[in-house]
């Protein structure tokens, strides 16, 4: 059988690792022993192929197969990713949905007319404290505003101009004054 | 049909024990072929089992139109470069030699020698490398090293003859001589 030198180089691995067909391996065995290329070329390649691997033991053998088998279910379990996540839209647009609404609901939530107690009307009944007023006080004023109500008219014309609880008491008629008068007395005896 | 074919299709189906097979079947040669990238038993344990997940994860990606046994030399190739290039450490000769039991000369002789063909193997370019590796210790052809570096067989022979010129170049330099 005839092959040329390149054919030989190739066959070189073969050659030492296992049986070729006698053949050629008889050819190859001419051809190696007068060229010095090849048979430098043997020698490199059976260097490295003295190298040996290191076992790693039968527990490593026997194992790998269930580690792998392992590892690929493990894999299997769905597990969250934010990447997976932010790839998927509909989940996305869902969850800002979701989060806009959540905030719209505790800023209404939050947004209860509960006023600082410093802008509540100053004369509103929540806010005036009556429990050191007593009956006689009540009628005591009524009367002043009564005997006085001609001297507040001349003496402070600016007050009663404005838009005050002075001026709308300042015009009630001596009825309707008796009228206040008894309802306050009704009040403080109801605990108003 | 071909018998890896045949795992696959078992495995793709549902039957898990196809796997088992597979795996029992390639292990070796996959650790072994690591190991020479790596020359690092942890490293290629590791590495193997990274390379039979990635075997299983692609498995349905694998388009039959090469051998199996191909495919999985390009994957294991593929996850042994991509661990090199993460590691940039080189092993020393004295880190190499430790844990030699003292009084067995021969032996610290031969293991330096073994060291020496792994530096030099080291020192080579990297494609010339895998393809020493494919052709001389994992005994591929020139077509199927050809299909696992994804290269022309013309590129193989090239790289491979390369590699064997530039391995006797440093083996001299280092003043070791093969013995023709």
């Amino acid at each position: 059988m005839k092959l040329s030198h390149d054919e030989i180089k190739e066959l070189l691995p073969d050659f030492l690792k296992g049986p070729l067909p006698e053949e050629i391996r008889q050819t190859l065995e001419a051809h190696v022993k007068g060229c010095e290329e090849c048979r430098e070329d043997l020698s490199i390649i059976s260097e490295i192929l003295s190298v040996k691997v290191p076992d790693p033991g039968d527990l490593f053998w026997n194992t790998l197969s269930a580690k792998v088998r392992r590892s690929v279910n493990e894999e299997r379990i769905p597990r969250f990713s934010m990447r997976s996540f932010l790839f998927r839209p509909i989940p996305v647009a869902a969850a800002i949905m979701l989060s806009f609404l959540i905030i719209f609901i505790f800023t209404k939530k939050n947004k209860t007319p509960d006023m600082d107690p410093f802008f509540k009307d100053p004369f509103s009944v929540d806010v005036l404290d009556y429990s050191d007023v007593s009956g006689e006080a009540i009628q005591m004023i009524a009367e002043e505003l009564i005997q006085d109500k001609e001297f507040v008219h001349s003496s402070y014309p600016d007050v009663l101009a404005g838009n005050s609880y002075y001026r709308e008491l300042a015009f009630l008629s001596a009825e309707d004054m008796a009228g206040l008068l008894a309802e306050l007395e009704r009040e403080l005896k109801r605990g108003g | 049909m071909d018998e890896d074919l045949r795992l696959i299709e078992k495995y793709c189906s549902g039957n898990e024990e196809a796997l088992e097979e597979l795996v029992l079947k390639y292990q070796k040669q996959v650790y072994g072929l690591i190991y020479r990238m790596t020359n690092d038993i942890e490293e290629a344990k590791d590495l193997t089992q990274k390379t039979f997940l990635n075997v299983i994860k692609g498995i349905k990606d694998f388009r039959r139109e090469s051998s199996f046994k191909t495919w999985l030399y390009r994957i294991a190739i593929n996850v042994g470069l991509n661990h090199r290039k993460s590691r940039h450490e080189e092993v020393e000769l004295e880190e190499l030699l430790k844990g030699d039991q003292p009084g067995a000369l021969s032996r610290i002789i031969e293991k330096e020698r073994r060291i020496y063909i792994r530096k030099s193997l080291a020192e080579i370019p990297e494609r010339q490398r895998l393809a020493l590796l494919l052709r001389v210790y994992e005994g591929l052809s020139l077509s199927e090293t050809a299909q696992v570096m994804g290269c022309s067989e013309g590129a193989v022979k090239a790289n491979y003859h390369n590699a064997v010129k530039r391995l006797k170049e440093i083996l001299k330099v280092k003043g070791y001589e093969t013995k023709p």
